[in-house]
């Protein structure tokens, strides 16, 4: 009878260990292919952000400096940032899913990609009193609204990314805070859909095809990162699994990566054409041929040239100061966010 | 037979009446937005099965979602036949899993879809994990009961004859409970399946649950509705099937149908 | 002798679950198998329970209030869901053509989660209580339905006949006969359904909120906050628990007063 408990006992150790180690994610270095090639996991999003990748991929970059590209796709920055917790990709660009992924998942930011000045948006109710407020902001005349008629309403927006703190943004805009409104979370294609569906004042959207469907239906634009004069740094994020083991590919990629952003920023009909066949291949339907070229003159890319000429990290630390400032992170993730920014990885690629 | 055939006369004609109403309802104008034409449904069905949606065609979909369920599924009955037993047969199994059994039970299965994420990563072994925890626990629940209830004249008279504990166990109390464990293996394919939406939500380029959920990411209603009736179909050949297995393999035992 | 005997399984309880914790704890916090992110401490977990009580970061509401949304939103779903869904249940099973004609419709629906009618509802319904209370009162609905049906079907037709000698009606057999004695069926029901809205809760708060368990989990998901996921689960887990405990209760109570 004892043994019998005995080895109940053991049994029960095993099966809950067993449950646990289920779990593991093998940690260390990356795996590598037949010729012996680190294969490089890049996470990646079907937006301008990404498309140095389809330079790499064209160019066979990646062969040129010894590593093999592995692009995995995400549809937006929160999944993206999950998936790394996850261990799914060791290096790639990332938008406001940063401000999780750094801090959270003690990932390294290591570089900028470029600044994103517009696509995203707020948009409310065409006959609302909101829009008939008209703009009420002397250095913001695009952004449309009032403490009055915004106090009480029900904004729609998801609660993470670039939508939540473009919402909070423009709230703050007329010195309403959280409490002053019913922000309701939900996912981007939720927003989109139940704002069309008749509920809400206002919606938020960061993902710019969504805002743009709301648009062209009508519904007017009361702000966004253009009209609040804010702007959306992408960064390029790299795993703490490896940068600290494969620091050398790391490298390696950065230098294909800045070899890419030369390239595109020297050719512009070349960044057009290459931007459209990631989209294309990425199952993106929304993008159009003026869309794309009207994208690549707002927007330039951080390259070998301008690599230093910004604080590196400056708007992710930023935007993780302004949650933590809404309550809606703790005070210690700003220090994390802060100690991960490393110049380390940038400085060795453009030696 | 005739009593089947009657079944099915009537089954027509109230599934006929509901496809009317809805028709007649979305010709209506305060419900154009809200419901879209039957027909238009039905079409969109009647093209899937032929032509994609997305990456593979109705068919393609729904082997995606099937594969899905099968692994999650097959794991959970396993699990939930051995652990249910396990928990009703023993007294220390029932002290040991019951605490855990109790707790785990009112999670929903769509809870643990980050903590999913975060151990299996975004692609099928998670989605496999979530099934697998939203079916268990239901098939566990029928197990338990099953055995518990089985007659105690039953055990009195095998333990007279002389029958040892483990004996007892997979000679008298397991057959007798096969109706119970079966109704709970059907109730857990139901579940199974059901789940398998919530699952093709966290990361999915394909699937009946995928239906849906890209035809709410393009305000595509016809979708919506294709997709939704898709999954009660499919869904109810599933239970159906299982129900005909049933009958097949414990004709001595079916209780009050 | 027997008293002793219960003890002894409830000590083996307690052990099991200790033993539980303790290897998590040494996993996480002591070998450090796992970064936190992917599983957090018992420890870790429990600090943030504490915390959560009184705190509202990240997602604007303290664990009560969370708790508080998450109930009425479940029990307006579940009241709702068992009121429709005993007559509906009751009515199938008493009258043949009713049967005939609801059952395939019933059949088919059942089959359709909660969660996919997301979509539907919000057109319909919006984003209010309403939806939410309606993607529950779906699981509750067939859950009711299911257990009143078969409760109804296992009348003893030797009661039914007695009672047609006796000249009752249809109608005064059921009430007198059938759904006393399928009484217990129905408690099962009950619990049952009462099971099946605190598991909707999440799919309904994935809709859309600002409060409840579902869209803390959702919220803490977005900031990669493991740790509040599982506290959130484990809220989940004791509230349902003590929710079935509580019909468990009046159960006991209606049933043995009959």
């Amino acid at each position: 009878m004892k043994i019998k408990k005995l080895l109940m006992v053991v049994m029960v150790l095993i099966a809950s260990t067993a449950v646990f180690a289920n779990g593991a994610k093998e940690s260390g270095a990356a795996k590598v292919d037949a010729d012996g090639k680190v294969i490089i996991r890049v996470g990646a999003m079907p937006y301008y952000l990404s498309v140095p990748l389809q330079v790499i991929m064209d160019e066979k970059l990646d062969n040129k400096y010894g590593f093999k590209l592995e692009v995995i796709n995400f549809p937006s920055g929160g999944p993206m940032a999950e998936a790394l917790g996850a261990g799914q990709w060791d290096i790639g660009p990332i938008g406001a899913g940063g401000m999780i992924a750094v801090p959270t998942y003690n990932a390294k930011l290591i570089a900028d990609v470029e600044a994103t000045m517009d696509g995203a948006w707020i948009v409310a109710r065409p006959d609302s009193d909101i829009v008939k407020a008209g703009a009420n902001i002397k250095a913001l005349p695009e952004v449309i609204g009032s403490a009055e008629t915004l106090k009480g309403k029900t904004i729609l927006g998801t609660i993470g990314n670039i939508s939540h703190y473009m919402g909070l943004d423009y709230i703050n805009q007329f010195g309403l805070g959280m409490k002053d409104i019913n922000f309701i979370h939900m996912e981007t294609a939720q927003v989109y859909t139940s704002f069309l569906a008749g509920n809400g004042d206002v919606a938020c959207l960061g993902s710019p095809s969504a805002a743009l469907k709301l648009q062209k239906a009508g519904y007017p634009v009361v702000g966004g990162l253009k009209q609040q004069d804010i702007s959306q740094q992408d960064a390029i994020l790299i795993s703490d699994n490896f940068y600290k083991n494969n620091y050398k590919d790391a490298v390696n990629f950065m230098k294909a990566w800045y070899e890419a952003t030369d390239k595109l920023n020297a050719d512009f009909e070349y960044e057009v054409a290459m931007s459209k066949k990631f989209y294309q291949a990425n199952g993106r339907t929304d993008f159009t041929d003026e869309g794309v070229r009207q994208e690549s003159e707002f927007n330039t890319y951080v390259d070998s040239s301008t690599a230093f000429d910004k604080e590196v990290g400056a708007w992710m630390t930023g935007l993780v100061a302004f949650m933590v400032e809404n309550g809606s992170m703790d005070k210690e993730v700003l220090e994390a966010m802060k100690t991960n920014v490393k110049l380390d990885v940038v400085k060795d690629a453009l030696k | 037979m005739s009593d089947r055939k009657e079944k099915t006369f009537w089954a027509v004609v109230s599934l006929s009446l509901l496809t009317i109403v809805w028709f007649f309802a979305s010709q209506m104008e305060s419900m154009k937005t809200l419901l879209p034409n039957p027909v238009d449904v039905f079409k969109f069905l009647v093209a899937g099965a032929i032509s994609p949606i997305g990456q593979h065609n109705i068919w393609g979909h729904i082997l995606w979602s099937l594969s899905r369920v099968f692994v999650g599924y097959t794991l959970a009955a396993v699990c939930g036949i051995v652990i249910g037993s396990a928990m009703a047969w023993t007294k220390v199994g029932e002290a040991i899993i019951k605490p855990f059994y109790l707790l785990l039970r009112p999670i929903p299965s769509i809870a643990w879809i980050p903590l999913a994420i975060l151990w299996f990563g975004i692609d099928e072994k998670s989605k496999y994990f979530i099934i697998f925890i939203g079916t268990l626990l239901i098939i566990m629940t029928n197990v338990y009961d099953g055995v518990r209830s089985v007659d105690k004249n039953l055990l009195g008279a095998a333990r007279m004859l002389g029958a040892k504990e483990n004996q007892l166990f997979f000679k008298v109390v397991l057959p007798s409970a096969v109706p119970q464990i079966f109704s709970g293996l059907q109730v857990g394919l139901g579940a199974a399946w059901a789940t398998m939406v919530a699952a093709e939500m966290i990361r999915s380029s394909e699937g009946a649950g995928w239906i849906i959920i890209m035809g709410q990411n393009s305000v595509n209603m016809v979708q919506i509705y294709a997709g939704i009736i898709l999954i009660g179909v499919v869904g109810l050949f599933l239970v159906t099937a299982m129900r005909f297995l049933e009958a097949k393999l414990c004709a001595w035992n079916i209780r009050g149908k | 002798m027997k008293r002793l005997k219960i003890n002894k399984f409830r000590v083996i309880s307690a052990v099991t679950l200790c033993v539980f914790v303790l290897v998590w704890y040494l996993v996480t916090a002591v070998f450090g198998l796992f970064p936190k992110t992917m599983l957090p401490s018992p420890d870790s977990v429990f600090f943030s329970f504490i915390k959560k009580l009184t705190s509202t970061v990240p997602d604007g509401g303290t664990l009560f209030e969370h708790i508080f949304a998450s109930l009425v939103v479940a029990l307006t779903g579940y009241v709702i869901g068992v009121g429709v869904g005993l007559p509906v249940g009751i009515s199938m099973a008493w009258f043949r053509p009713v049967d005939h004609f609801v059952r395939p419709v019933f059949d088919f629906l059942r089959t359709i989660p909660g969660i996919a009618w997301i979509p539907i509802f919000t057109v319909w319904l919006g984003i209010g209580l309403s939806a939410k209370a309606a993607i529950i009162f779906v699981g509750v609905f067939v859950g009711t339905v299911v257990n009143v049906y078969s409760g109804i079907k296992q009348t003893n037709e030797v009661h039914i006949w007695v009672a047609q000698i006796f000249g009752a009606s249809k109608i005064e057999i059921l009430k007198r006969v059938a759904i006393p004695s399928a009484l217990p069926y129905i408690f099962t029901g009950l619990r049952v359904s009462l099971g099946m809205a605190w598991l909707g809760l999440i799919a309904a708060e994935l809709l859309a909120a600002q409060k409840g368990l579902g869209y803390m989990i959702q919220v803490a998901r977005n900031f990669g906050r493991s740790d509040l996921v599982i506290v959130g689960m484990i809220t989940i887990g004791i509230m349902g628990a003590l929710l079935t405990l509580a019909l468990e209760f009046v159960e006991r109570r209606v049933v043995k007063g009959i």
